[in-house]
């Protein structure tokens, strides 16, 4: 958090100081490298001229907002336009986009959230056809240049070093579900819908994901106890009430730990069958009223800049090459856990999802 | 004349023409009645049919859609849907019985009797009343959960027991759920209970009635119109309350109904499963219709006058020793429901992380300070808090009025009003309303302004205000308002110079508890207003969600403070403003009446 | 100060028949009493009037305005209709002190600040209230209270004062002393009243004219004098404490007599015209009416008997009331009730006891004869059959 609070402080005093040096002076001098090679900067300040050109000064996002840090660090960079999220979950998201498509006041630029959401949007065409500034490759789009899947999270396992040693610590779920855990370990609870329900959902499906984790969760189920929210696994474990925590969600540990907690992570944390991961998707709305700008902010979490930002804030940039996060190894080095492809899954996990509901007694 | 004459004498009929009550003046008033209640049914009684509807519909909005009744066959036949029902309506209806009761005796102690420091019990209630759930269950979350945790340290000294036995489960789920329903119980018992004569209680302690057994005889029937109204109010509310029973419930395996609401409309689909989550929500308005049903026949047409314009005597009456009892209970139930979780909260702001002893830091200030939204937010949910809630105070107050002095089809009216909005579980609230608005023309075009957010938060806490406030209009007695229109006042000034006064401590009571409803909305905001205005609940909310829980306990706690410091401005310069007319008018009065006297002497 | 008329007024509640027609006309300062038995619509009478209850058809006139008129769809509203109203309840304010109370309708009608507190205090001076000036107006004694009420409907100097039983909410020493009150302020303001109350010396002892009411009718009307002693039907006659009431049928009207058989003894009386309220014709079904009190008891056929009737029985029953001894006496197939002052049973004593033969004996001037019609014979108590006619002072 002091780090967090540090580079806010920076930030805050970055923005006066760009104001005064003169957005111009910024804009001609370049980027510096900082977001990509110079004809990628050129395109990013054409894109910030055009949108400001325009009078874009203002990008909505519905959807979970990022950590502070990266927009921060996008308003820091382009200073005259601002992004603000609206957490709205899928429901609410399609409603009020519906209401602005009928009355025809449009408010949203981008819609922002995980895969399955945003990429059904993209499918019932909800979204525009965008061109990357980046070279983004083929798998981080989707839905006909429609989605970018800008970040990744990762799940591992939390422990607490106090009590027990990182080395001792078990490296799969087929351990996790042994005898010696039991009572041990605190996840948040799958009942509750979310990426834990998600997480078992996929190791029902694909099948072969099914024959790698049979028999995972009836054996977690035995073992854990449950919590109720993503952040209280990871503080149970920091306050030493239990060894372990599962399903643990990597920018939550980032920040715990940096507070200095005595907690490791251990990733990947797998069944042969790759790691709990799972995609964050963006889409430009049809209608948007601030194309230019929101265009300018999707491409910016593709940039150099952008990837670090993320990467700094817990989540995995994909670009290829970068560095996961908290020194975790590049994504394409990573053994990830099979999913569907994107549009065979926002329909085919639906029931399983129910299932692992009704399984934890939700 | 002879044409009268050659009436049959027993047969005499009413005209048949358009009766007395329809004509003149009277067919004005009713054309602008009936124009008031088709706006009302409009507003208060669309959306929970709207969300009806839904259940049968699949589509991209709630309502919309091609009829299917799959989701709602496929809902209803899961056997957990079942479960959840009937834990959430154990849940619901145990703790607003336990509210409710701790409630109307700290009501009771506090306007009564006069146990020591019986006037803090007000402000404490209404300071308690503003921490959010969320905090409020965090809080007792660590008094009871973890090796750190005050109770398991206790009970590790004690017995040697380890663990967090006491952490989850339904014991502990009902005294937390209970501690928090306190306040409202409270504030809404403690104005009907002050405009209770002191004769009726004497009465039934002259007819041979014990203390208690007068307290228990007389004064509480004589409460039942409100308490019954909290009671389906609560228990309404209780059966979509989230936070709390996820903290407690979800470790021993309970689950509730706005649970499986929330999953069912979230989980992994393509569509959000609308229909689903409708056919849920029938479930909760088949409850709240047959509690409002039972409600409205065990009251029945009685009358619950205790306002009757003689003999008036509110004044409380010493107890004796056993007041320090009751002062004890005030004592635990304001620890309960707000000192230990609101401590925690103070200290989880200053923490690096929630709960976590990693030191102490302001960081968490800072930053909510330095974000440049925040003082406007805090303006922004003060000004919709204090205009939403006095409008809606005063919408509840017009129709329960309307309601008591009208016929039976107002008081359906006002019923349905005041009851439609608690049948739609919270989670689907907004959604209710914008897709039940979104058709309407004139509403159509507000969606999105501040106007919406306030019209849809009126609808929201309407009902909260209508139970603070129907009690209180039901113990004014008639005769007091015939006798002012015998001396001279209209209607209306009858009602501004009678019924509003009289009633007055209900309705800042539901002015106070619909304003913190407001402030407390999560789903309003983020569905009617623009993403650039919203309210503290859902800023702090947020960030609870992206895990600076510290940074939410930081901006609610400044909250706290600015309802604290305003409210308290507010209520002196009240209290100073009407000090200084009285004593105005008194002296005016005397001057007068002793010169007067001055000359008749001479 | 104003004249009142009520012309053909009636009042549904649903199905149900509040009032059946009422015509009444009240002078101006003329106190009028609306007595009755609780239900019989005489409140709802007077609320109409106030304009508290809309009627459901006819025409109630103040002084020179109508306030309502069903046909022609005039309601004016109660603030309007320049009345004072005191209500049984006595409807006093939690939330006023006793001034305010009384100043409350001035300030209704614009009387300017310090105009409208003397007139206060003067009539807060005039109920003897005004050292309580500040207090609550509820924190007084009932009888205090009452006073209050009545302040706060005379400081207007209303044309019309209108009275809900405001005694009956008091204990009875109280009664008689607000009662007085109630008298005084009326013959010092003259205003013209309506006053409802099912007590009947409250009605005697205040009205310059009463008003009988049952079941949404009024019955009869007349000065406290008349109604007391020539009621006009059983029904006032028994509401005005004529326990006998004996059936009874004209024989003949000549010179300026009335002859008549009673049914249950078969004697015959004669009685001057006067005894009767209203004129009969041989043929005609009356009641023989008298007060218990008004009868002398005889233990042997008197020697000299007055003019009136003499009836001859048996001593069935004998009730002693501390002040008075109440026989039932059988004559023929009539029941008869007769009460004994202290003086008089005491020197009496020793011949009244159950089963001696008495002779009872009333004075002409104290026996009213009631028309009940020209049907054929009723049971001694039955009651007449509502008429559905109004009746009442209406020109």
């Amino acid at each position: 958090m002091l780090k967090r609070h540090a580079k806010r402080l920076a930030t805050a005093l970055a923005i006066p100081l760009a104001l005064t040096a003169g957005g111009a002076a910024a804009l001609a001098d370049g980027y510096d490298g900082a977001l990509g090679t110079p004809e990628q900067e050129a395109k990013f300040q054409a894109l910030y001229e055009a949108a400001l050109g325009a009078g874009q000064t203002r990008v909505i996002a519905y959807g979970p907002p990022p950590a502070k840090v990266v927009l921060d660090t996008f308003h820091a960079r382009f200073p005259k336009i601002e992004v603000i999220y609206q957490q709205l979950q899928s429901a609410e998201r399609l409603a009020k986009l519906e209401q602005e498509k009928q009355t025809g006041n449009f408010v949203a630029d981008i819609a922002s959230d995980g895969r399955t959401p945003v990429v059904s949007m993209a499918v019932d065409g909800w979204c525009q056809q965008r061109e990357h500034i980046m070279d983004v490759p083929e798998a981080w789009s989707g839905v006909n240049g429609t989605v970018q899947f800008q970040q990744v999270a990762v799940f591992g396992l939390a422990v607490n070093t106090n009590l027990l040693a990182i080395e001792d610590a078990p490296k799969s779920w087929r351990e996790l579900t042994s005898e010696q855990w039991k009572g041990k370990v605190v996840m948040v609870s799958p009942a509750a819908g979310g990426a834990a329900a998600y997480t078992f959902a996929q190791m029902d499906h694909p099948d072969e994901n099914d024959r790698k984790y049979d028999g995972i969760k009836e054996g977690i189920k035995e073992n854990i106890s449950l919590v109720a929210r993503d952040a209280l696994v990871l503080q149970e474990v920091a306050a030493g009430n239990y060894p372990i925590g599962a399903l643990a969600y990597y920018p939550y540990f980032v920040q715990i730990k940096a507070q200095g907690a005595p907690i490791e992570f251990v990733f990947p944390f797998t069944e042969g069958g790759g790691n709990m991961w799972t995609k964050s998707a963006q889409c430009l709305i049809q209608n948007a009223p601030n194309p230019i700008a929101a265009d300018l902010y999707m491409n910016w979490e593709f940039s150099k800049e952008g990837q670090q930002t993320l990467s700094d804030s817990g989540l995995y940039p994909v670009m290829p090459g970068t560095p996961g996060p908290g020194g975790l190894p590049p994504l394409d080095t990573v053994d990830l856990m099979e999913q569907l492809p994107d549009e065979q899954a926002i329909k085919a996990y639906g029931p399983y999802v129910r299932e692992v509901i009704a399984f934890f007694g939700g | 004349m002879t044409e009268r004459a050659t009436m049959p004498l027993v047969g005499w009929m009413r005209p048949d023409r358009l009766p007395a009550d329809w004509r003149g003046e009277r067919l004005i008033a009713r054309i602008l009645l009936g124009a008031a209640i088709a706006v009302l049914f409009v507003l208060f009684l669309l959306p929970p049919i709207m969300m009806a509807l839904a259940a049968f519909r699949v589509g991209n909005l709630a309502g919309q859609g091609d009829w299917s009744i799959g989701p709602f066959l496929e809902t209803l036949g899961r056997a957990s849907t079942w479960r959840v029902a009937l834990n959430s309506i154990i849940l619901s209806a145990a703790s607003s019985l336990g509210a409710l009761a701790m409630g109307t005796f700290l009501a009771w102690v506090s306007v009564r009797t006069t146990t020591p420091l019986r006037r803090l019990i007000t402000p404490a209630m209404a300071v308690i009343l503003v921490m959010p759930s969320l905090f409020y269950g965090l809080g007792w979350y660590l008094v009871v959960n973890g090796n750190a945790a005050p109770v398991n340290i206790l009970l590790r000294s004690l017995f040697g027991i380890t663990g967090s036995p006491l952490g989850s489960g339904w014991p502990i789920m009902l005294v937390v759920v209970i501690g928090y329903v306190i306040p409202v119980g409270y504030l809404f018992m403690v104005g009907p209970m002050a405009r209770m004569d002191a004769a009726l209680d004497d009465a039934a302690r002259m007819s041979g009635a014990s203390r208690t057994a007068a307290f228990f005889t007389v004064t509480l029937p004589l409460l039942r119109p409100t308490m019954f109204g909290v009671f389906v109010l609560m228990t309404s509310y209780g059966f979509s309350a989230f936070e709390l029973p996820l903290l407690f419930g979800i470790q021993a395996d309970i689950h509730v109904f706005s649970t499986a609401v929330y999953t069912t409309l979230t989980g992994q689909d393509a569509i959000p499963n609308y229909a689903g989550a409708s056919t849920l929500s029938l479930i909760l308005m088949a409850l709240v219709i047959g509690l409002v049903v039972v409600r409205s026949f065990v009251l029945g047409s009685r009358r619950y006058s205790t306002i009757t314009g003689k003999g008036f005597r509110p004044e409380p009456k010493d107890y004796g020793r056993i007041q320090w009892a009751f002062l004890a209970v005030f004592v635990i139930a304001v620890c309960w429901a707000g000192i230990i979780p609101l401590a925690q909260m103070i200290i989880g702001s200053f923490q690096p992380l929630f709960g976590l002893s990693l030191g102490f830091t302001t960081a968490n200030y800072e930053a909510v300070l330095s974000e440049r939204r925040t003082a406007s937010t805090i303006m922004l949910t003060l000004v919709l808090a204090a205009s939403g809630g006095f409008l809606a105070a005063s919408v509840a107050l017009v129709m329960s009025h309307m309601a008591t002095r009208g016929g039976q089809f107002l008081r359906f009216v006002a019923a349905v009003v005041s009851w439609a909005p608690v049948a739609i579980p919270g989670i689907l609230l907004g959604l209710a309303l914008i897709t039940a608005y979104l058709p309407v023309p004139g509403l159509r075009s507000l969606i999105g302004t501040p106007f919406m957010l306030l019209i849809g938060f009126i609808v929201v806490v309407t009902p909260i205000a209508t139970r603070a406030i129907e009690g209180g209009v039901l113990q004014i007695s008639p005769e007091l308002e015939e006798s002012a229109r015998i001396s001279g006042a209209s209607k209306v000034v009858t009602f501004f110079t009678v019924v509003v006064p009289l009633v007055l401590p209900s309705f800042l009571a539901g002015w106070f508890i619909a304003g913190i409803g407001v402030a407390g909305n999560l789903s309003l905001p983020v569905l009617l207003s623009s993403p650039t205005m919203q309210t503290v609940a859902v800023q702090a909310y947020d960030a609870y969600r992206q895990g600076y829980a510290t940074q939410a306990a930081a901006l609610f706690l400044l909250l706290m403070l600015a309802v604290a410091v305003v409210g308290g401005i507010a209520w002196g310069l009240a209290f100073i403003i009407t000090f200084l007319v009285k004593r105005a008018q008194r002296t005016r009065i005397d001057r007068v009446m002793t010169s007067t006297g001055r000359e008749k002497h001479a | 100060m104003s004249s009142l008329t009520v012309h053909s007024l009636h009042k549904y509640f649903g199905a149900f028949h509040a009032i059946k027609g009422a015509d009444l006309q009240v002078a101006e300062g003329e106190f009028v009493t609306l007595l009755g038995e609780s239900g019989c619509g005489k409140t709802t009478s007077l609320r109409c009037i106030a304009g508290l209850e809309m009627p459901s058809s006819g025409r109630i006139v103040i002084g020179d305005r109508v306030v309502f008129d069903g046909e022609r769809r005039i309601e004016i509203q109660p603030e309007k209709r320049e009345t004072g109203m005191v209500f049984q309840s006595y409807a006093l304010w939690p939330h006023l002190t006793v001034i305010e109370t009384v100043l409350y309708p001035l300030r209704r009608r614009k009387v300017n600040s310090s105009e409208a507190i003397s007139r206060a205090r003067e009539i807060l001076e005039i109920v003897g209230l005004e050292q309580f000036a500040n207090r609550a107006a509820t924190s007084l004694s009932g009888g205090q209270q009452q006073r209050v009420a009545l302040a706060r409907a005379l400081v207007i100097r209303p044309q019309l004062m209108l009275y809900d039983e405001p005694l009956s909410n008091l204990d009875p020493s109280l009664r008689r002393q607000v009662r007085d009150e109630i008298l005084r302020l009326h013959r010092l303001n003259g205003t013209t009243s309506v006053y409802v109350t099912h007590d009947l010396e409250e009605a005697m002892h205040l009205s310059d004219r009463i008003v009988v009411m049952q079941s949404g009718l009024l019955e009869q009307t007349g000065t406290p004098a008349e109604i007391f002693t020539r009621p006009t039907n059983e029904f006032v006659a028994k509401f005005v404490g004529f326990e006998n009431l004996l059936p009874a049928r004209v024989v003949s009207t000549a010179g300026g007599d009335i002859e008549f058989e009673i049914d249950a003894t078969g004697e015959r009386a004669t009685l001057p015209a006067s005894a009767s309220a209203k004129p009969v014709i041989a043929g005609d079904r009356v009641s023989v009416a008298f007060r218990s009190a008004n009868a002398l008891l005889h233990g042997e056929r008197p020697a000299d008997p007055v003019p009136g009737l003499l009836f001859r029985g048996t001593i069935n029953r004998v009730d002693f009331l501390g002040s008075r001894n109440e026989y039932r006496i059988v004559s023929g197939d009539a029941h008869l009730r007769v009460t004994e002052s202290e003086r008089a049973y005491r020197r009496e004593a020793m011949r009244r006891d159950a089963g001696a033969e008495a002779w009872v004996e009333v004075e002409a001037d104290l026996v009213s004869i009631i028309p009940t019609g020209t049907a054929d014979v009723r049971k001694c108590d039955a009651r007449p059959v509502p008429k559905f006619t109004a009746t009442g002072a209406a020109a």
